[in-house]
């Protein structure tokens, strides 16, 4: 009478294995996006500007750094004015740090959940990080209506690169998310260490500046900044440049390779959690 | 083809206590690079270890309701945190067969900004629903949590009672295959919950498994096809449900109630000195199928006129249920005590009172002038319906009583004609 009828559950010490995972993250898919819809759902209702709000943080963002770097430090941008410059980045840094900052949190905001009922938890910084997709294609989209205001109209290359930048950066923030949650999880001192990692990775990634003006000596260590990679490769998009492929193909690895290592920990203390936090 | 549903091969829990059971980074550091250290801290980890179950194996058939019943701690609530995979064992396994749902606390995971439409997605989906299960099965969950005039309202704005409805109605509707559920029967109004009662039977019928945890015995004794008595995290008694109950009450001790008072409380006339309920002897807790009896004891110091002696009888809610007075029929002047020491006895009957906790609170006065003890001597007790009627359908918390009334049937036999008449006189 029941299909599932003949799937067992095994409970032991030990903690899920990947394929244990598995049939899991399948059998609970859909709660991904009922979280992620309900994340969107309390961030806009019975806010006054409502989904405004996506596209307001990134401007004044924008705003800021050209008022601050644009016109006091008179930073260099190739010939390409200075706001949307900095628009490009913006957007993805926004997408980023409140997406990390937030699956980072998500473990111990659901404490509550997490010790009465059962569902892989991982879930919950996934969710998080695909709920700041709808922000993203905002902002993205404001972005494509002010770079054709401008007369930039991206090549066929460059438009069809745009869903691959989204992923990498999908991964790269999932997996620092998920990473943050575990560990956040876990020692609740980093709890205080999120946002400060947050405030020096807007320094150290070329949101504000271009990753031209800085020394060559610099460059091998941008590499291990994906994005730094991602921010370069949408900005050659919008503003027709060469793409930067070794840069691109660089962050995709290095974000998977985060990512592996993020879910591996995160298994590892998951099953736990219940009884820690 | 009927393999248990459940199989728990000597399953432990050990519990590390709250204050240490998240670890600083400080301590992982120690740790790694002072072995010294960190053997010590583990060593302190070990003493602080404390055992919530011990060596647990049963097996659970399908079609089975198992009430788990115990003392507070007992590990009653980490057995289904284990069931339910909220948290995994220290030791040995547990197979679950099919859907597990679990309902350990009603209503969690309801967001308070959405509306109840959005929360009966976001609740079933936390369940192990899908989408479309829900889809489907969405005017049933509606129609049966009765909050349907109010679904498109943020559940924050909701009443207590709306909220555990839509949340029982949610989960009452995951049809699993074993379902878990947590003392959730004490809330919502009576109504209700006599519904859920029915809810959670019908699915008992149909060869859904359920695996409960209750204090209310007689919620256990009504419903359940078998008992598991838990003590100090393990299994003391497994089995049939009445030999299992027994078991327990044997051991338990009503922790809030109090059967005998003594002091010595009143003014220089009058004095009460002990409060007691007597039980029948060789009784193992008190059922309603007992007599309860009363004694109040006084000692009067000088002759005393207009004596007034009245009890009143409370309900867990503190709702006056009852007022009786002693002689309430006499007539003619009030008698005179003369100094001495005076028991008065009161018997409520067998077959009286339903299932409950309840409160008997003596009240000595003298009429017209003055109250002389009304607040000393009050004696709480608890009653459980294993033998007296109301047996076949119990377990309403709507009825404070369960009257022995008298009962008759007896067929009625008219003459055929005047069916006839009748008949005729309704056909025109």
């Amino acid at each position: 009478m029941n299909t599932r009828s003949g799937q067992e559950i095994l409970i032991d010490a030990r903690p899920l294995s990947p394929w244990r995972l598995m049939p899991d993250l399948y059998r609970y898919r859909d709660l991904l996006f009922v979280i992620a819809q309900r994340e969107i759902q309390v961030r806009y209702t019975q806010t006054t500007l409502g989904v405004l709000w996506a596209l307001i943080q990134p401007l004044g963002a924008m705003c800021l750094a050209w008022f601050v770097f644009g016109r006091i430090a008179n930073l260099s941008t190739e010939s390409v004015p200075y706001p949307l410059f900095c628009l490009v980045g913006t957007q993805v840094w926004t997408y980023f740090s409140t997406g990390f900052a937030n699956s980072s949190q998500s473990i111990l905001s659901h404490s509550n959940i997490i010790g009465k009922l059962y569902f892989p938890r991982i879930i919950l910084p996934l969710a998080i990080v695909v709920s700041g997709l709808m922000d993203l294609a905002i902002g993205l989209g404001f972005l494509a209506a002010c770079l054709l205001w401008f007369g930039y109209v991206p090549t066929i290359v460059g438009a069809g690169l745009l869903p691959f930048i989204v992923l990498g950066l999908v991964v790269f923030t999932s997996g620092a998310g998920i990473l943050g949650a575990a560990l956040c999880a876990r020692y609740r001192d980093l709890r205080h260490v999120i946002p400060f990692t947050i405030q020096m990775g807007f320094f150290v990634t070329p949101i504000v500046y271009s990753t031209s003006v800085l020394p060559a000596s610099y460059a091998p260590l941008l590499k291990l900044n994906p994005l730094a990679g991602y921010i370069d490769t949408l900005r050659a998009v919008a503003f027709r440049a060469p793409i930067p492929w070794e840069a691109f193909l660089g962050a995709l690895w290095s974000s998977l390779l985060l990512w592996t290592v993020a879910v591996w920990l995160f298994q590892k203390i998951e099953h736990t959690m219940a009884d820690t936090i | 083809m009927n393999h248990p549903v459940i199989i728990l091969d000597s399953v432990s829990k050990t519990y590390r206590p709250k204050a240490s059971s998240y670890q600083t980074l400080r301590q992982t550091m120690m740790a790694l690079f002072s072995p010294l250290s960190g053997r010590k801290a583990q060593h302190m980890e070990r003493l602080a270890e404390v055992p919530a179950l011990q060596n647990v194996s049963f097996k659970v058939e399908p079609g089975e309701i198992v009430g788990i019943i115990g003392k507070n701690g007992a590990g009653k609530s980490t057995l289904l945190k284990l069931l339910s995979r909220v948290s995994p064992p220290t030791e040995g396994s547990i197979r679950l067969r099919g859907r597990v749902g679990s309902l350990l606390e009603v209503g969690t995971g309801f967001h308070p900004e959405l509306t109840g439409r959005q929360n009966i997605f976001l609740n079933g989906t936390l369940l192990g629903m899908r989408r479309l299960e829900i889809q489907d099965r969405f005017d049933e969950i509606v129609e049966f949590s009765e909050v349907k005039a109010f679904l498109d309202l943020p559940v924050k704005f909701y009443s207590s009672g709306m909220y555990m409805r839509l949340a029982f109605a949610v989960a009452a509707h995951l049809e699993p295959e074993v379902l878990i559920i947590d003392e959730i029967l004490a809330v919502g109004d009576a109504a209700f919950q006599q519904k859920c009662l029915k809810k959670v039977k019908e699915r008992g019928g149909l060869g859904g498994t359920i695996i409960f945890v209750s204090h209310n015995l007689d919620v256990v004794s009504s419903l359940c096809t078998r008992a598991i008595y838990l003590d100090r995290g393990e299994v003391v008694a497994d089995g049939a449900v009445g030999p299992v109950i027994n078991q327990y009450l044997q051991t338990i001790d009503f922790a809030r109630d109090l059967h005998r008072w003594d002091g010595e409380e009143g003014d220089d006339s009058l004095k009460l000195i002990r409060t007691e309920l007597i039980a029948p002897p060789n009784a193992q807790g008190l059922d309603t199928s007992m007599p309860l009896t009363f004694q109040f004891e006084f000692r009067i110091t000088r002759p005393l006129a207009g004596l007034i002696f009245n009890l009143t009888l409370w309900s867990s809610t503190d709702r006056m249920l009852g007022y009786s007075l002693y002689d309430d029929l006499q007539t003619g002047p009030p008698p005179v005590h003369q100094p001495g020491h005076y028991v008065y006895e009161v018997t409520i009957p067998p077959n009286t009172l339903s299932t409950g906790s309840f409160t008997m609170r003596p009240q000595v006065a003298i009429a017209h002038r003055k109250v002389i003890t009304e607040e000393a001597g009050h004696l709480r007790f608890s009653l459980m319906n294993l033998n007296g009627i109301g047996r076949r359908f119990p377990n309403d918390m709507e009825n404070l009583f369960r009257p022995a009334w008298n009962w008759k049937c007896s067929e009625v036999q008219y003459p055929s004609n005047v069916i006839d008449l009748t008949t005729r006189k309704t056909g025109t």
